[in-house]
């Protein structure tokens, strides 16, 4: 997308991807994703599975190394330097389909860990952070039980809190709502509608439509590991310009 | 609509379960026909045919073996060392049943406290076993009940610890001393020796100082003498001189520093603690068996002649304590991405893996002291416990490997994405999951550790099996009660196993292994 290319590496910009490429062995999974996110902006990403959307959000982090071109988080430039990472990571908080929770630790100390081992706060501190954000994701009484004594919804917003207790600038969402029950789908999403309108930057790999519609600034389609079409939900959604994305739309929306 | 009406009460259970079908009737009838004669013929035996005197008349020998002989040791009664060494073990049972105050702990420490009163109470063998002896294993009891009293009501404060880990400390170096004695310039060096020595009380507190008021100078000095410490200990210069001794004393002033740095802020965890006396326990056992040279009643033993159950225990501990790190940091090894390191550890564990641990303690008399500077004072016990852990660990290491490959990778990418790094990821994420999901293999090879140090009679060592055969041996009139000898030691051995197994089910349960 020639026209976007402008925009990328304004002061606004707190992701910045450019021409990033990426391969598993042969398979070309990044060909060149070119795009900016900007501070407070909730983008969420659709695309087929395969199309490369969610190693997109992983290597915003560096769950995944991308090979060539650049990544630039809150100023901070994706590089093999162990201290940039560590600096991206403490400044993007991330919440998986399979929540992966760690289920030898309760509720409480899966939230407070990486505050405790990262951030250096003392468990007094940690603590009360926790007991907010449980307050704050709806499950309060539920600080001393272990994942798995929990729903699979109750387990993710349990992720939800131990990401925000990182505190973190950004928050990325890979399909978080995939593994759940319908009806537990919604205490999710309405968490996360809470936190979008706190003002967290937030990039959202899901297909709860509902949801896109509600809180996004903009919409990615994802399509063979490139950005097919960006557009803010209402152009996106009522007139779709490529005809994948207007494939797409009709077998998710059927 | 009601449910269909179940049978109950004991006739209802056991047409349910025993009698449910003609052939199932037939089985629990046969079954239950061979249970009644082994149960017959087997209490028939214990009780009316076997003749237990060989049992009586061997004793506390069989726990100790040819420890208190007129040979170990000369002018001087040592019986009561091997003793106080157990009242430090029944304390560290009961304070280990007043810190968890778990019901595998309660259970263990009854255990223990029954058996004990049973050797000192029961009106057997009056003759032979003398009164004195009678008290110590009866003093067992209160020393069980202080240490469950300490652990379940002391707040142990700093100074408490501190006390306790200098005098581990303290005794440790003498008994390092001690072994150093012969050594080659010992005569030379000897001041050097007590002056080192004394250092260790005053690095201790330098770091404490410095810890505790964070003052720069403090910082500095205790930054500086170790840095001197480290040179002098290291370097190879005035080898001739200086001898190996002050070398490791002066290592140990190091760790004295590094102890004074963590006792400000120590392990807040009940559990950490009681490891921390239990280690302090074991080394001040240590060093009363192997006793002190220049304290009058603490003659030096030689360790050819520890023996009997206390020296498969000693083994099995030392084992046990050590191959799990070192199974770990294997298992660590074995993973890393680093192919020097990887290969390293692969060598390692398949060497010791694929060599019977009879051939690796033949060897370990010419091998290991290869690894070791010509003056350093090795023995056979030593060898032995080293080349047995070694084995221990190339298999714990296998089984971690297990645990660590079976963990979703999801666990460390969730860890990873909250920003901790490598290693923390590996010590608060990885390793207690994979741990506490191979526990039954690590107890299993905790068991066949136990069990292997019989082994050590091969060295020519007297452990519980060997020298209860090499006493019947010696006397022919007790060669028909061999096989009472053989039962009561298969006992033995088997209340240590499953006491083992039974505590390793408990914490599983405790941990939740196969629910979350």
């Amino acid at each position: 997308m020639a026209e976007t290319n402008g925009d990328v590496g304004t002061p606004d910009d707190i992701i910045i991807c450019r021409d990033v490429h990426k391969w598993f062995g042969e398979f070309h999974v990044l060909s060149g994703v070119t795009t900016s996110v900007k501070r407070g902006e909730k983008v969420v990403v659709l695309g087929p599975s395969g199309s490369g959307k969610s190693t997109f959000i992983r290597v915003i982090n560096r769950l995944e190394e991308h090979q060539t071109g650049d990544i630039i988080v809150d100023g901070v430039p994706m590089t093999n330097d162990v201290r940039n990472i560590d600096a991206i990571r403490r400044e993007v908080g991330m919440v998986f389909q399979q929540f992966n929770l760690f289920p030898h630790l309760s509720v409480r100390q899966n939230i407070t860990l990486g505050p405790m081992k990262v951030r250096k706060w003392p468990r007094k501190q940690a603590d009360d952070v926790a007991d907010e954000l449980l307050e704050r994701v709806g499950i309060p009484e539920q600080s001393e039980k272990y994942p798995s004594e929990l729903s699979g919804g109750q387990q993710q917003r349990v992720a939800i809190a131990r990401a925000l207790a990182m505190q973190p600038k950004i928050m990325l969402f890979d399909e978080p709502t995939s593994a759940l029950d319908p009806e537990m789908i919604k205490e999710v999403l309405d968490v996360m509608r809470e936190l979008a309108t706190s003002g967290m930057t937030m990039i959202v790999v899901t297909h709860e439509v509902g949801f896109a519609r509600e809180v996004a600034d903009r919409m990615i389609m994802f399509d063979e590991g490139r950005i097919i079409e960006e557009a803010a939900p209402v152009d996106f959604f009522i007139s779709p310009q490529q005809e994948r994305t207007k494939l797409f739309l009709s077998q998710i929306l059927a | 609509m009601t449910p269909p009406r179940m049978e109950t009460g004991a006739i209802g259970w056991a047409r349910a379960n025993l009698f449910s079908s003609k052939f199932d009737g037939a089985l629990t009838i046969t079954g239950g026909a061979l249970v009644i004669l082994a149960l017959w013929f087997g209490l028939k035996w214990i009780f009316i045919d076997a003749d237990w005197t060989v049992i009586k008349d061997l004793g506390g020998k069989l726990a100790i073996g040819p420890y208190n002989t007129v040979a170990a040791c000369t002018d001087q009664n040592c019986f009561w060392r091997p003793q106080t060494a157990l009242l430090l073990a029944t304390f560290m049972v009961g304070m280990g049943w007043g810190v968890t105050g778990g019901r595998a702990t309660k259970r263990i420490a009854i255990g223990v406290a029954v058996i004990l009163a049973l050797f000192a109470f029961l009106p057997y063998s009056l003759d032979t076993m003398g009164l004195d002896v009678r008290l110590l294993l009866a003093a067992n009891l209160p020393s069980l009940f202080l240490g469950w009293a300490i652990g379940r009501y002391a707040p142990w404060g700093a100074p408490t610890r501190l006390v306790l880990l200098c005098t581990g400390a303290f005794f440790m170096a003498l008994a390092l001393m001690r072994g150093l004695h012969e050594g080659p310039g010992y005569e030379a060096v000897s001041t050097v020796y007590w002056i080192a020595l004394a250092c260790l009380p005053a690095t201790f507190l330098l770091t404490l100082g410095w810890r505790i008021t964070g003052n720069n100078l403090a910082k500095l000095a205790a930054i500086g003498t170790s840095i001197i410490l480290a040179l002098l200990a290291f370097l190879p210069v005035g080898l001739d001189a200086m001898g190996l001794g002050v070398r490791l004393l002066l290592v140990a002033n190091l760790l004295s520093l590094g102890l004074g740095w963590i006792i400000v802020r120590p392990p807040t965890a009940a559990a950490a603690r009681l490891v921390l006396w239990c280690i302090a326990m074991f080394l001040i056992a240590l060093a009363l068996m192997r006793g002190v040279a220049g304290v009058p009643g603490l003659e030096p033993v030689s360790v050819i002649y520890w023996g009997g159950l206390m020296l498969n225990i000693l083994l099995a501990v030392f084992g046990i304590v050590v191959s799990l790190p070192i199974g770990i940091a294997l298992a660590l090894g074995r993973r890393s991405n680093l192919p020097v390191v990887k290969l390293l550890c692969v060598v390692f564990i398949e060497v010791f893996r694929g060599v019977p641990l009879i051939t690796l303690l033949f060897m370990s008399q010419v091998l290991v002291p290869l690894a070791f500077p010509e003056d350093f004072p090795l023995n056979s016990l030593m060898r032995a416990a080293i080349v047995i852990t070694l084995f221990s660990s190339a298999y714990m290491a296998e089984n971690v490997r297990g645990g660590l490959q079976a963990l979703h990778p999801g666990q460390a990418e969730g860890a990873r994405a909250l920003g901790l790094a490598g290693w923390q990821t590996t010590l608060f994420i990885s390793l207690p999951q994979a741990v506490r999901n191979v526990i039954p293999a690590i107890v299993g090879q905790f068991i066949a550790l136990f069990k292997d140090t019989s082994l050590v009679y091969i060295i020519g060592m007297l452990d519980i099996v060997e020298f209860g055969r090499a006493f019947i041996q010696g006397n022919p009139e007790y060669l028909p009660q061999a096989k009472e000898l053989f039962v009561f030691l298969a006992v033995v051995f088997w209340i240590f196993c499953y006491t083992m197994s039974y505590t390793s089910r408990r914490i599983e349960h405790n941990l939740g292994v196969g629910r979350r």
